[in-house]
């Protein structure tokens, strides 16, 4: 191994590190101020100020295991913990999860298939990619909107295909939006920038491909493929 | 009943064992793996909380031992290692359920309720509460005899408040207990509608909104 590797490699242990030793203090807070929120004897606007604060560190643990995810796609380790699972039925309840909230801006998803397949995956992962890119969907595209969701398996790939008649992303920002922190001067969403590069993350775990196709003002389609 | 919570991190066992006592479990403290199997050949317990980073004998391999010797008291593992691989190990190994730190005392209360009726001799499915019922096992929900139909996640939010009546749940606690603790795509508004279709279907008096709070089924 080269020196660099070495170093790299060590700085990628440490950094693992780092980020594990984080969320034990994370928990002992967020166990403290958790056990006062039912209590009743404190005032009502300090039991609201812990709410808050209790989304905060939340807030940091997200980003800490969304970094986490960005370091693991790059090892070989995730796999260790791959069970051959049904992609189909994954997909279903991510959408069954979300559709309460295409329902509230009047949108519709709909989810066509063709077939049911299973494949090697960690369906922790693999769950928050799909959320990530449905909920996308969701917020970008206006009230009245359409979201569509179509599995299809041919000779070699199975495919996921996720389309949505929303804002659109423009050809120059195409590359950028699955830069990690990347913030498109167009949103007006909350978050950090780490969905799409997470999402990008979680499938070159799964030796999966992601494609983006937008065009500005008609809408944007993710395509998820895996290798039969 | 007796839990062992067997977590190396004084503090936040500590802190476990002072939820646990305010719900009036008998509690039992173990700073290390070694210690965890002598309390636990030693005396009677319910069920064993477990974290899996400890010096010397690690949770994974108490978990091992305990199974090989043909013991089978529930196991909840805690951790705060890369998540999704000591969950696999630890289901592996034997555990019955995971939660990876930090954790809200809601959700760790709940899958302890859970845990302790999934293990208990006598198996009622059904719980009860003025005119409402759910049937945990057949997954039905009956308001004054009327089967209502419920969506699998309205579902799994009514058991939770009808488990743990009395307790006050954050809209956070809640996407974590619906949707995993690991997703980090979280959304309040998303609850909110939920709690809102729900309360369409089961009348607006069991559960109770506690504003900027959460939400609470009081009994």
């Amino acid at each position: 191994m080269s020196e660099l590797e070495e170093y790299k490699k060590s700085l990628h242990r440490v950094f693992g590190e780092f980020l594990h030793e984080i969320k034990t203090p994370l928990a002992i807070m967020r166990t403290h101020l958790e056990s006062e929120i039912g209590n009743e004897l404190i005032p009502m606007e300090v039991r609201q100020k812990i709410v808050l604060d209790v989304e905060e560190i939340a807030r940091i643990n997200d980003l800490v295991n969304d970094v986490k995810t960005l370091i693991d796609g790059e090892s070989d380790l995730i796999r260790s913990s791959f069970k051959r699972e049904s992609l189909l039925e994954l997909v279903m309840d991510v959408v069954e999860t979300l559709d309460v909230l295409a329902q509230q801006k009047d949108q519709k998803i709909s989810l066509v298939s063709q077939g049911n397949c299973e494949i090697m995956m960690n369906s922790f992962k693999l769950k928050q990619l799909f959320f990530n890119l449905i909920n996308n969907a969701i917020k970008y595209t206006e009230p009245g909107g359409r979201i569509s969701v179509v599995f299809s398996i041919d000779k070699e790939n199975i495919s996921v295909d996720i389309k949505d008649t929303g804002i659109g992303i423009s050809k120059e920002e195409q590359e950028m939006v699955f830069e990690a922190f990347y913030r498109s001067p167009r949103t007006k969403q909350e978050g950090v920038g780490l969905g799409l590069a997470v999402s990008l993350a979680i499938a070159r775990m799964h030796d999966a491909r992601i494609q983006l196709q937008s065009q500005l003002g008609i809408g944007s389609e993710f395509k998820i493929s895996f290798k039969r | 009943m007796r839990i062992l919570v067997v977590e190396d991190e004084r503090k936040l066992s500590d802190n476990i064992c002072e939820l646990l006592h305010k719900e009036l479990y008998d509690v039992e403290q173990a700073f290390n793996g070694e210690d965890a199997l002598d309390r636990v050949y030693e005396q009677h317990f319910d069920l064993i909380l477990l974290d899996i980073m400890m010096p010397g004998l690690n949770g994974i391999e108490v978990l091992k031992a305990l199974r090989e010797a043909e013991n089978s008291l529930p196991v909840l593992m805690l951790s705060a290692r890369d998540q999704v691989q000591d969950r696999v190990n630890g289901l592996d190994a034997g555990a019955d359920d995971y939660l990876s730190k930090p954790f809200s005392n809601a959700e760790l209360l709940a899958r302890i309720r859970s845990l302790l009726r999934r293990h208990s001799e006598v198996k009622n499915s059904v719980i009860a509460y003025k005119g409402l019922s759910i049937d945990e096992v057949k997954k039905e929900v009956r308001l004054m005899d009327d089967i209502i139909e419920l969506t699998a996640k309205e579902f799994k939010i009514l058991e939770l408040f009808m488990l743990n009546p009395n307790v006050t749940f954050t809209r956070l606690q809640l996407s974590e207990y619906i949707w995993g603790d690991e997703n980090t795509e979280r959304s309040n508004n998303a609850i909110d509608a939920h709690l809102k279709n729900l309360r369409k279907k089961i009348g607006e008096t069991y559960i109770e909104t506690i504003r900027s709070v959460g939400y609470i089924l009081k009994k």
